[in-house]
């Protein structure tokens, strides 16, 4: 993990042959007392290293399964997932490790309560040992001032606004110099409005870094508006129903929500994830997650 | 393809999963229990038997009768209608007890939720005496009521009334306001708000309390029948029991009096929880 | 974009104004207004009115009316004018000396029980939360031991230790650690799996995880044990106290009764009430300060 002292070096430095994750034929049974649900089915996806990848499904269909699979908190029942060629998870190795080169920010927001945004944020480099606690906090500060989160820095995440601590574990994420970024609907429970101001603090994060990004939501727009590839789930059990490359140039802004590509774009990827919902619906899942 | 996990894929039989129940029964941590209990109660024998094989007291264990010794006495005394007597005795004091606190308590409790001004009024007496354990009560007790039995009955009271009342409060005041004003939009009455949305709402933290209070009530009542005498010579309630044996020097008594008070404390705990089940159904979906 | 160009980030923004920082109004002023507003409610003088409405009755049952079995009880007149009396009648007031050595004694077995208790039953809860196995070997015993009233140890605590403290600390310690150990580990398993999967994904290792997630999360739950464990200290203590032992306020309850100088129960019974407030209120403000994230969440508790 070297490369957590360079996170922020500017783009071009880091070798963007990181990060290219592979998903080969990845299928998933869980088997809570004695029932079998298959959650995801012989499901491939490659990501290109830099990548911002939005995966797109209707509740309950087996795409967090995914991310859980890379992040390593479940294990497989069958396939590989490749990280830059190296093993992660497969068939002798059922479950990854669990390591800040994938690290994940949560639906429902994972910052520690107990810690302040900085403390959060110096969290990681601290405990991998790479820098000291000081040095840790000062990096931390600087980054979070970069996120305008620099007053704030050293209140507790109960006292900011659910938009603030969410760019706060995204920092927190970042300071890593992960190789693979995991959000797993990070800005589901927002309003409209903060969550437009929140895709261009990630859309700002991601032209510095150039992480790449895997990134669950079900709000389609946000899916185009964000990433170079949307991939669009099957309800359960999971695989890869369609895939949509997003060509409109970076760095983006919400200029472009009002452009004919945009709109293209979504009228493309529409019927698809339309059909998938009403299919979820019909088969009243409740949510897995 | 890799091994896959569990996929035992037990179709329920008879309606009843046995794979989950089999697991429960026969697992790791089943198997674990039973192995500490059992390094327990061989510790226990050892320590207290090592001075009749050795002429060495352990401390603290050599001191205490040994398991083997209680089950011995257990079932002497199983015969004897004394301890029986005692078993009715002590039910008899802690289901009144607890039955009088939830009478009282209930009521007390949702009036105070429900009414501000009756909480503005009862509150402050209610928490300036509650820091004042029950058994400081005994005394007092005993002068004001004429019988003993009143005075154990009353202190017991006490104890399970404190708990209810504060689980019943704390349940009533955290039921969610919107489910209120639901009703409320849709046209409900006072009556009907506090009877179909009140009361079932608190219903969780009635049983709560009701669990709690059951295990305070046999601790007062025990404690109440060891301070106070019992009444009677004989079945004076379990405490009495134990108390007098070990006045009387039957040490094994001791420990059976014990351990046949824990197991009534349980199963009344038990008959809470299962009555809870059925009065709140839609809780086990849970 | 937002962010680097103008000099006052994004944070200022919706973000929490410290009150007096901006022209807003002062700290005082807040608090002179809550209280005006307080005063017009009806909520203080209906307190009053209980507490008046309470200790009249307290008084004319006992004393004014003398009320038929209320008369043997002492009256507050007769125990205010005992309690505070410099030459007590029955010998026990705040003036004597005899008064404090009963508080002492009971204070001090409080205290060495209720620390033992806590050290134990905090590790042994966190043990038990953190690992599954070591759950799986003490859960059973701790639940079968439980149920047992700790009153009715007191005989068998009188065998195994000798001595006259030691039985009454046991009993004292036996109670608090049931308390602490399950609202231990209740907080321990009550902290959200998300925060366990953030530090792992972040580096951490078992012990960080260990320290900085189960820790501190399960602190409040902790807290809340800790209250309930010296309510429950309290009450056997004061039982163990009142069966066997010298001294201490359980003891002088006993005694007075037993010797028929009944306002000096009265005395005992209150001073209980007192002392048993001001540590569970200690125990509050120890966690407030301990845990100062919960005090300073968005807009107060």
């Amino acid at each position: 993990m070297a490369n957590a002292a360079h996170a922020y070096d500017p783009p071009g430095k880091t070798a963007a042959k990181q990060g290219h994750i592979s998903i080969r034929n990845l299928s998933k049974v869980y088997d809570p007392e004695g029932v079998n649900i298959t959650a995801v089915d012989d499901c491939s996806l490659e990501i290109q290293p830099g990548e911002v990848c939005m995966i797109v499904g209707p509740s309950g269909c087996g795409k967090t399964t995914l991310l859980n699979a890379i992040a390593g908190f479940h294990s497989i029942s069958a396939g590989e997932i490749f990280l830059d060629g190296e093993l992660l998870c497969g068939p002798k190795k059922p479950q990854a490790s669990q390591g800040a080169d994938r690290v994940v920010v949560f639906q429902n927001g994972a910052l520690f309560p107990w810690k302040t945004l900085t403390d959060n944020v110096a969290y990681g480099p601290m405990v991998q040992g790479l820098l000291s606690k000081a040095q840790a906090r000062e990096k931390a500060r600087s980054m979070l001032a970069d996120a305008g989160l620099g007053e704030v820095a050293d209140k507790y995440p109960g006292e900011v606004s659910s938009g603030m601590a969410r760019r706060a574990e995204i920092v927190r994420a970042l300071i890593n110099g992960p190789k693979v970024l995991l959000l797993d609907e990070p800005y589901r429970a927002m309003d409209a409005l903060t969550k437009s101001i929140m895709h261009e603090a990630l859309l700002e994060m991601y032209d510095r870094t150039k992480v790449t990004i895997f990134f669950i939501t079900h709000d389609l727009e946000e899916s185009i508006f964000l990433g170079d590839r949307v991939v669009v789930m099957t309800t359960r059990p999971c695989r890869a129903k369609k895939i949509v490359d997003i060509k409109i140039p970076r760095p983006r802004d919400y200029r472009i929500l009002h452009s004919e590509e945009f709109r293209q774009l979504v009228a493309e990827t529409k019927d698809a994830v339309h059909e998938e919902a009403t299919k979820a619906f019909e088969a009243g899942e409740r949510e897995l997650a | 393809m890799s091994a896959p996990s569990d996929t035992s894929g037990s179709v329920p039989f008879l309606g009843i999963n046995w794979a989950k129940h089999r697991k429960m029964l026969f697992g790791k941590s089943t198997q674990r229990g039973v192995l500490a209990m059992i390094a327990f109660l061989l510790l226990w024998e050892v320590g207290s038997r090592w001075y009749d094989w050795f002429g060495v007291r352990v401390p603290i264990i050599g001191l205490i009768p040994a398991p083997t010794a209680v089950v011995e006495s257990w079932g002497d005394l199983i015969d004897s209608a004394g301890y029986w007597l005692s078993w009715y005795q002590s039910t008899l004091r802690v289901f009144t007890g607890f039955i009088a606190a939830m009478i009282f308590g209930i009521p007390f409790g949702l009036a105070m939720a429900v009414n501000r001004y009756f909480r503005d009024i009862f509150f402050p007496p209610f928490e300036i005496l509650r820091p004042i354990p029950p058994l400081a009560w005994v005394p007092a007790s005993l002068i004001f009521w004429p019988t003993q039995e009143m005075s154990i009955a009353f202190v017991t009271f006490l104890g399970a009334f404190y708990t209810i009342v504060i689980n019943v409060l704390g349940g009533a005041r955290s039921i969610d306001v919107r489910y209120l004003r639901a009703a409320r939009s849709m046209g409900a009455s006072q009556w009907h708000l506090f009877s179909r949305i009140i009361l079932p709402g608190t219903l969780p933290s009635i049983f709560t309390g009701a669990a709690v209070g059951m295990g305070i009530t046999w601790e007062v009542v025990v404690a109440a029948e060891m301070i106070s005498g019992g009444g009677r010579q004989e079945g004076g309630g379990l405490g009495f029991f134990i108390w007098n044996s070990y006045v009387g020097g039957s040490l094994e008594q001791i420990v059976v009096g014990m351990i046949s008070i824990g197991i009534a404390g349980y199963v009344s705990s038990s008959i809470i929880r299962k009555m809870g089940d059925l009065f709140m159904p839609w809780r086990q979906l849970f | 974009m937002y962010v680097k160009q103008s000099g006052t980030p994004l944070a200022t923004a919706g973000g929490p104004t410290a009150a007096g920082g901006r022209g807003g109004p002062s700290r005082s002023a807040i608090l002179l207004y809550r209280w005006r507003r307080a005063l017009r409610e009806p909520t203080p003088y209906l307190m009053l009115v209980g507490l008046t409405l309470w200790f009249a009755s307290y008084y004319l049952f006992t004393e004014g009316w003398e009320l038929p079995r209320f008369e043997k009880l002492p009256g507050p007149v007769e125990v205010v004018t005992e309690w505070f009396s410099p030459d007590p009648v029955w010998g026990v007031s705040i003036y004597t000396e005899e008064y404090y050595r009963h508080i002492l004694a009971s204070c001090t077995r409080i205290l060495i029980g209720f620390c033992i208790a806590t050290t134990l039953g905090v590790s042994v809860g966190l043990m038990m939360g953190w690992s599954r196995v070591f759950k799986d070997y003490t859960f059973p015993i701790l639940e079968t031991l439980r149920p047992i009233p700790i009153l009715a140890w007191v005989p068998l605590a009188i065998l195994m230790f000798s001595g006259t403290e030691t039985p009454v600390i046991f009993l004292t310690t036996l109670a608090s650690f049931y308390v602490t150990v399950l609202n231990t580990l209740l907080g321990v398993e009550s902290i959200d799996k998300s925060y366990f999967r953030a530090a792992a994904c972040l580096g951490s290792k078992r012990h960080h995880i260990f320290w900085h997630v189960v820790v501190p999360g399960a602190m409040p739950y902790i807290f809340t044990g800790l209250q309930i464990s010296m309510g429950v200290a309290w009450f056997s203590l004061v039982a163990a106290e009142m069966v066997s032992g010298e001294f201490g306020l359980g003891y002088l309850i006993v005694t007075s009764y037993v010797n028929v100088t009944y306002v000096t129960i009265v005395i005992g019974m209150v001073t209980l009430g007192i002392i048993g407030y001001i540590t569970s209120a200690m125990i509050r403000k120890t966690g407030d300060i301990l845990m100062e994230w919960r005090v300073r969440t968005l807009g107060g508790r």
